[in-house]
C-alpha cells in the first residue's frame, strides 16, 4: 500500500512537471489552470474506470469484462454528445456529466438486465459488442447530422478522448460523480466475494442481491459517465487494470478494488504523461489522443486475456 | 426451524412440487432421494429459502448448491473464509475447524481451480461448515468424489447432526443413505412417496428407480470403520 502511495505522489509530481512549456517547473498560471486540471482529471478518470472494471468483473464473473467493450463507455459518450449536440452543454455546464452518466446507466442497466441469468457466460460479451456496435451507429448517425463542420471536427475529436485544454471547471465537474460512484463501489467487496460462488448461494448468504447489482449500476454509470463526459472515448484501462492485479494481490473480487482504483489512477496519469511527451519530442504535428494509446495498449492485451479465458 | 408446507412449485411450465409438506429434524442427518427430476433440488432450494416469497435465513442455514464452483481462482482457505459472510466477520479459528473437518488443511492456500475436482468439492463444503450453521443444505455434496472420500463426507455430516445440528442431503448414492441417513425421504414426480427409517423406506427407494432391493446381500466392497 505504501509502495503504491510513493508511486503515486512520485507520478503526480512528475505529471505537473512535463508540459509543452517543456520540463520544468512552470509558472502559477500554467500550473494552475493547465497541468492541475490535466493531472486530476488523468488520476480521477483513471480510478474511475480501473474501479468500474473490478467491480463489472467481480458482479459479472468474467474477467474480459470492461465499461468501454461492454458498450458502456460509448453509451455513455452518446448520452455526452446528444447534449453536446443539442447544444445543452453550453447553457448549462453540468449537463455534459449527466448526459454522460444517462448513457452509461442506461447502457449498465439494459446490459444487466438481459443477462441477469448467465451474466458470466459468452452472450454477455456479444450483447456488448452489439450494444457497442449501436452507440456506434447512433453516434455516427449525431455526426453525420451535424449542424457544421466545425461541430463535426468537435465531437470526433472528443471521442478520440484526451485531457488537454482541459480547465479547473472540467476538474469541479468531474469531481462529486466519480468520486461518488468510487464511493458506492468501494462497499461492494463482501458482496463482490459472495458473488464468486454465484448469485442463489450468494443470497443464502445474505447478500441483496439486487440491491447489490443496482449500486453496481449506478457507481459504474456515475465513474464512467462522468469520465468519458470530460474525457472523451478512453478504452482498456477497466479491462487492463484488475487483470494486471490479479497475480499480485489475488483473485478475490473484493480484495482488487482499492488496488484497481489506485493503479487506474496511476495507468491512466502514466498514459497521458505519454501522449504529452510524445508530443513534445517525437515529430508529430499534434500529440496523440490519449483514447489511442490506451486503444494500442489495450487491443494487444485483451487479445492475450482472451486466449487465457479461452478453454 | 425450517421446513415447507403444502409447497407447490412450477418450472418452466412443468410441476416440480405438487403440495409437499416437509419438516427436517434436528440431530439427524436426513437423505432426500429419487430420479432425476422428482424434485429434490426445488425441495432444497424450499428450505434454503430460494423461491419466491421466501427468505433466506444465513446465519443458521447454509447452502451448497448442486455443482457449486468458484467463479475466481480463490485459495481453499479464501473459499472456507466466504462462509464467514453471513457473520461479518473473520472467525480464523471456524475456518481453521472447517478445513480441518473437511479433510483440505493441507490445500489450504492452493488455488480451487488448480486442484481436482474432488478437492474443490470439499473446499466448498469448507465453506458451509465454516459458517457454523444449525442446518445443512447440500445438492448432492458427494457426487465427484471417490469412495472414501465419500464417506469421509458423509462420517463430517454424521458427526454434525450428532451435535445437534439438522442435515438435508441429496444423495444419488442409495447404499450412501442407507449407511449414513437416520431418516431417507423419496420423491417421485414432484411428491414424497416414502419417508422413513432407510430400512423401511429402501424397498420403495429401489423401486423408484425401477431396482429390486435385496435385503440381506452382502456388499463386495466396504469400509473398514475407523
Amino acid at each position: 500500500m505504501r509502495g503504491w502511495g510513493i508511486a503515486l505522489a512520485l507520478l503526480t509530481m512528475a505529471s505537473l512537471l512535463l508540459g509543452a512549456a517543456g520540463l520544468g517547473v512552470p509558472d502559477w498560471t500554467i500550473l494552475w489552470q493547465l497541468r492541475v486540471p490535466r493531472t486530476g482529471l488523468a488520476l480521477l478518470v483513471g480510478a474511475g474506470l480501473g474501479l468500474s472494471g473490478a467491480v463489472l468483473q467481480g458482479v459479472l464473473r468474467n474477467p474480459l469484462a470492461d465499461p468501454g467493450f461492454l458498450g458502456v463507455g460509448g453509451c455513455a459518450a452518446l448520452g455526452a454528445v446528444g447534449v453536446f449536440y443539442w447544444g445543452v452543454a453550453a447553457v448549462f455546464a453540468p449537463a455534459l456529466p449527466l448526459g454522460g452518466f444517462a448513457g452509461a446507466a442506461a447502457g449498465c442497466a439494459v446490459l444487466l438486465y438481459v443477462f441477469r441469468r448467465s451474466p458470466s457466460g459468452p452472450g454477455l460479451i456479444l450483447g456488448g459488442v452489439a450494444l457497442s456496435a449501436l452507440a456506434a451507429a447512433l453516434l455516427s448517425l449525431a455526426l453525420s447530422a451535424a449542424p457544421n463542420p466545425f461541430a463535426l471536427y468537435e465531437i470526433t475529436f472528443w471521442l478520440m478522448g484526451g485531457l488537454e485544454d482541459r480547465t479547473v471547471t472540467h476538474l469541479a465537474l468531474a469531481v462529486p460523480p466519480i468520486v461518488l460512484g468510487c464511493a458506492l463501489l468501494l462497499r461492494l467487496g463482501r458482496g463482490l466475494d459472495a458473488l464468486s460462488l454465484g448469485e442463489e448461494t450468494a443470497a443464502t448468504m445474505g447478500v441483496p442481491i439486487a440491491a447489490t447489482l443496482r449500486r453496481a449500476v449506478l457507481g459504474v454509470a456515475l465513474a464512467v459517465g462522468a469520465g468519458a463526459a470530460v474525457a472523451g472515448g478512453i478504452g482498456f484501462i477497466g479491462l487492463i487494470v484488475p487483470n494486471l492485479l490479479r497475480p499480485m494481490v489475488g483473485e478475490r473480487p473484493g480484495a482488487l478494488l482499492w488496488p484497481s482504483t489506485i493503479a487506474g489512477a496511476l495507468l491512466l496519469l502514466v498514459a497521458d504523461m505519454t501522449a504529452r511527451a510524445a508530443g513534445l519530442w517525437l515529430p508529430l504535428a499534434a500529440e496523440p489522443r490519449l483514447g489511442v494509446l490506451t486503444a494500442l495498449l489495450g487491443a494487444p492485451f485483451l487479445v492475450v486475456a482472451a486466449r487465457r479465458v479461452a478453454p | 426451524m425450517i421446513g415447507v408446507r403444502d409447497l407447490s412449485v412450477r418450472l418452466g411450465g412443468e410441476q416440480a412440487l405438487h403440495g409437499v409438506t416437509f419438516q427436517p429434524i434436528a440431530g439427524a442427518v436426513t437423505a432426500l432421494c429419487g430420479p432425476n427430476g422428482a424434485g429434490k433440488s426445488t425441495l432444497l432450494r424450499g428450505l434454503a429459502g430460494l423461491l419466491p416469497g421466501e427468505r433466506p435465513d444465513p446465519r443458521h442455514t447454509a447452502y451448497l448448491p448442486q455443482g457449486a464452483r468458484c467463479a475466481w481462482g480463490l485459495t481453499v482457505r479464501q473459499v472456507a473464509s466466504l462462509g464467514r459472510i453471513p457473520h461479518g466477520d473473520i472467525n480464523e479459528a471456524a475456518v481453521d475447524a472447517a478445513l480441518a473437518a473437511c479433510g483440505v488443511t493441507a490445500l489450504a492456500h492452493r488455488r480451487v481451480d488448480q486442484i481436482s475436482g474432488g478437492q474443490a468439492r470439499r473446499a466448498m463444503l469448507a465453506r458451509v461448515m465454516a459458517t457454523e450453521p444449525e442446518c445443512l443444505l447440500l445438492d448432492e455434496p458427494v457426487a465427484d468424489l471417490d469412495p472414501l472420500a465419500c464417506h469421509d463426507v458423509m462420517r463430517l455430516l454424521r458427526r454434525f447432526a450428532a451435535g445437534g445440528g439438522t442435515v438435508v442431503v441429496v444423495l444419488h448414492a442409495l447404499e450412501l443413505a442407507a449407511q449414513y441417513a437416520d431418516r431417507m425421504v423419496v420423491l417421485q414426480a414432484g411428491r414424497i412417496i416414502a419417508d422413513g427409517t432407510p430400512a423401511d423406506v429402501l424397498p420403495a427407494a429401489a423401486g423408484a428407480f425401477g431396482m429390486i432391493y435385496q435385503p440381506g446381500a452382502v456388499p463386495l466392497l466396504r469400509f473398514q470403520e475407523s
